[in-house]
């Protein structure tokens, strides 16, 4: 019998990512007829690159690698986490190629020229593929319709991943962070798509086409609407506009912050909505009724603290940012460098919490903000036990075991934790790389938008940032759209590997 | 209503009409000691009606079980543990219903509770011969399943 190379875990991680790669493939071959509707023929070439350059490796691999099976929870996210970052390696491509075809005429953009460095283009298509927005191109109004076209779509394919990563991967393990219980080892993923995660695709699109439709009837360009709409039911955040949605009315504003809403609701409770149309679950929820709470005193809080600062009253510049924040969407109104630290570091605290699990949002996600609450009035309550009294734990209208109660209390509180030491890595990382005009308070906003795929940004991401800040907002993104866990997996995994090798030289 | 056509049942010595003026006008805190099938019903009956409710079991799984279930303060203890009457806070309770299928412990309790002058004491008795101890005591007995659904029959049977 013919020995094979790599065990059948690394064999099945190698067959997914083949199928994975199909994506980026895929995306450049529904992009070709953009290019073509707009005459951008200069376009063509690097965009049938990027899908030559996704497919081929990714049929060898499909091919070499025939074996199916259920991967363990484990391997699941080892393919998430290669996959992300692989598939936005690709996409880079676009950007990269476009400019350089584009620097031989005299009159291209300096947007456009930008994209020539490497770290731009890597950059723009990780904050793309992690649904995040930060932007490095100044002028997005300048660049090619194929660019505009391509950062829309790479945020909203990352709408459908991140989607498809929490319910056919991460929610059927119970919880991601079940791989330090002996269920969540031993349990097998399939990373198949089901009927459900099917239809709520479907909504998804539907919300999408939706959003693009009351864009277009409120006043919006079509190409705006199209765009926007794309990236804000994804919560991504990448504008056509040089000012983001600054540029249209306080009625379109309204109707963005409408969209980012929708987005940042649990797409299996729109599901209910849909098929049910129980209006009662958005407010009996936990998660849901944590978000309305947090997006009303939020927006409050931020007001009276601009007003505090300026003397003017911000209702719908207040309102437009925080809802941002929290849904992690990323669009913006206004200049954010000359709001006040107090501003920046609760538009940070938002951005840090996210929207709700089971959205395109980012973040920690409500449903863990909810378990960390939970989990620290548990700890008082404790403390007002009598000796021989049972305490009772209830989470999200359910009573739960003292074991399970403090496995999802653990588990929250863990990637709570890793969040905090990732964000103090970055804030201190960037510290190093960013012109002296930022202060701290930008710095921390910066690196919570990064981290939590949201995309507000006090101007800090820029294309002459130092590569190394570059760098540091590249992976906390990917280690924020993946919520940690998946990347430290690979990583301890590549190290292990490579401790294996070097032991047997 | 359920809740006081038992009590109606079970209480020769309490008028129909008392029992149903304390069911109807406020809120009670009851004690009930088991958290077996007939006492965690009963809890389910009493917090229906809006009544707090504490149970104290000795058997940890049926504490859980019921901890889960119902909105309810559970002590995990076996009442001849002293003092766990004082931990469930006895003094400001209403009445002391003993559920368990071990009369001393039901004994156990309604000495107790009669210490603490709860007002209602009603207590299963499993063994017949035991109804005149617990009716020393004047205590409210339930004797055997079969009895109650007897005495309840009868009591339809007086009215027209």
């Amino acid at each position: 019998m013919k020995r094979r190379p790599f065990s059948l875990p690394v064999r099945l991680i190698l067959h997914d990512l083949g199928i994975l790669l199909n994506v980026p493939g895929v995306m450049a071959l529904c992009s070709v007829p953009v290019c073509l509707w707009f005459g951008e023929y200069y376009a063509i070439a690097p965009i049938l690159a990027t899908a030559t350059a996704a497919i081929v490796p990714g049929q060898l691999l499909y091919r070499l690698f025939p074996e199916t099976g259920e991967a363990r929870l484990r391997h699941a996210m080892l393919v998430a986490a290669i996959g992300w970052g692989m598939i936005s390696l690709l996409g880079a491509i676009p950007f990269w190629g476009i400019a350089t075809i584009l620097s031989v005429s005299q009159n291209t953009p300096q947007t456009v020229l930008e994209f020539q460095n490497p770290w731009n283009a890597l950059f723009e298509s990780f904050s793309g593929f992690t649904g995040t927005g930060l932007s490095v191109a100044i002028n997005a109004s300048e660049l090619p319709r194929s660019l505009q076209w391509w950062r829309s779509f790479t945020e909203w394919i990352d709408g459908v991943g991140i989607i498809v990563l929490v319910l056919a991967v991460l929610e059927p393990a119970m919880d991601a962070y079940q791989l330090y219980s002996a269920e969540g080892r031993e349990k097998k993923i399939s990373l198949t798509v089901n009927a459900t995660v099917q239809k709520i695709l479907w909504i998804y699109a539907l919300y999408t086409v939706l959003s693009i439709v009351l864009l277009v009837v409120l006043g919006m360009p079509l190409w705006d609407s199209i765009n926007h709409g794309l990236t804000g039911v994804a919560t991504g955040g990448f504008s056509v506009r040089d000012d983001s949605i600054g540029t249209y009315s306080p009625v379109i504003q309204l109707a963005v912050v409408l969209i980012m809403i929708v987005g940042a609701i649990s797409f299996p409770i729109h599901y209910q909505l849909l098929t049910q149309r129980r209006w009662s679950i958005l407010w009996k929820d936990a998660q849901h009724r944590t978000l309305w709470l947090l997006l009303g005193i939020g927006t409050l809080v931020l007001f009276v603290e601009n007003f505090w600062l300026s003397g003017t009253f911000l209702w719908t510049d207040s309102l437009f940012q925080w809802v941002s924040a929290l849904t992690t969407c990323g669009f913006q109104t206004v200049e954010l460098q000359p709001w006040g630290s107090g501003v920046k570091l609760l538009l940070s605290v938002a951005m840090i919490f996210g929207g709700t699990a089971g959205s395109t949002a980012g973040g920690l996600k409500l449903k863990r903000v909810v378990t960390l609450y939970r989990g620290v009035l548990w700890r008082f309550q404790q403390l007002f036990l009598k000796p021989h009294e049972l305490m009772r734990y209830k989470l999200d209208n359910e009573v739960l075991t003292e074991a399970k109660a403090y496995r999802q209390f653990h588990a929250a509180a863990t990637l709570a934790m890793l969040w905090i030491v990732s964000l103090s890595i970055g804030v201190f990382a960037l510290l190093h790389f960013v012109p002296s005009e930022y202060i701290l308070s930008d710095i921390i906003l910066e690196a919570a938008s990064a981290l939590g795929n949201v995309g507000l940004s006090t101007g800090i991401t820029d294309p002459n940032l130092h590569w190394a800040g570059k760098l540091t907002l590249i992976l906390l993104m990917w280690v924020g759209r993946l919520e940690i866990v998946p990347v430290l997996l690979l990583f301890v995994s590549l190290l292990a590997t490579a401790s294996r090798v070097t032991n047997q030289k | 209503m359920s809740l006081a056509n038992n009590f109606e049942t079970i209480s020769q010595k309490v008028s129909v009409g008392d029992c149903f003026i304390i069911v109807q006008s406020h809120s009670m805190k009851l004690i009930i000691l088991g958290a077996g099938p007939q006492g965690s019903k009963l809890a389910e009956l009493a917090l229906k009606d809006g009544h707090k409710v504490t149970i104290i079991e000795a058997e940890e799984q049926r504490a859980q079980a019921v901890l889960q279930k119902y909105n309810v303060k559970v002590f995990h203890a076996n009442i001849a543990q002293g003092g766990i009457l004082d931990e469930a806070d006895a003094d400001g309770t209403d009445a002391l219903i003993a559920t368990t299928s071990d009369d001393s412990a039901n004994l156990m309790a309604m000495f107790l509770g009669k210490e603490r002058n709860i007002k209602t004491l009603i207590s299963m008795v499993n063994e017949p011969s035991h109804q005149g101890l617990f009716e020393r005591l004047g205590v409210h007995v339930i004797v055997e399943p079969e009895t109650i659904v007897a005495h309840h029959l009868y009591s339809q049977l007086k009215r027209p």
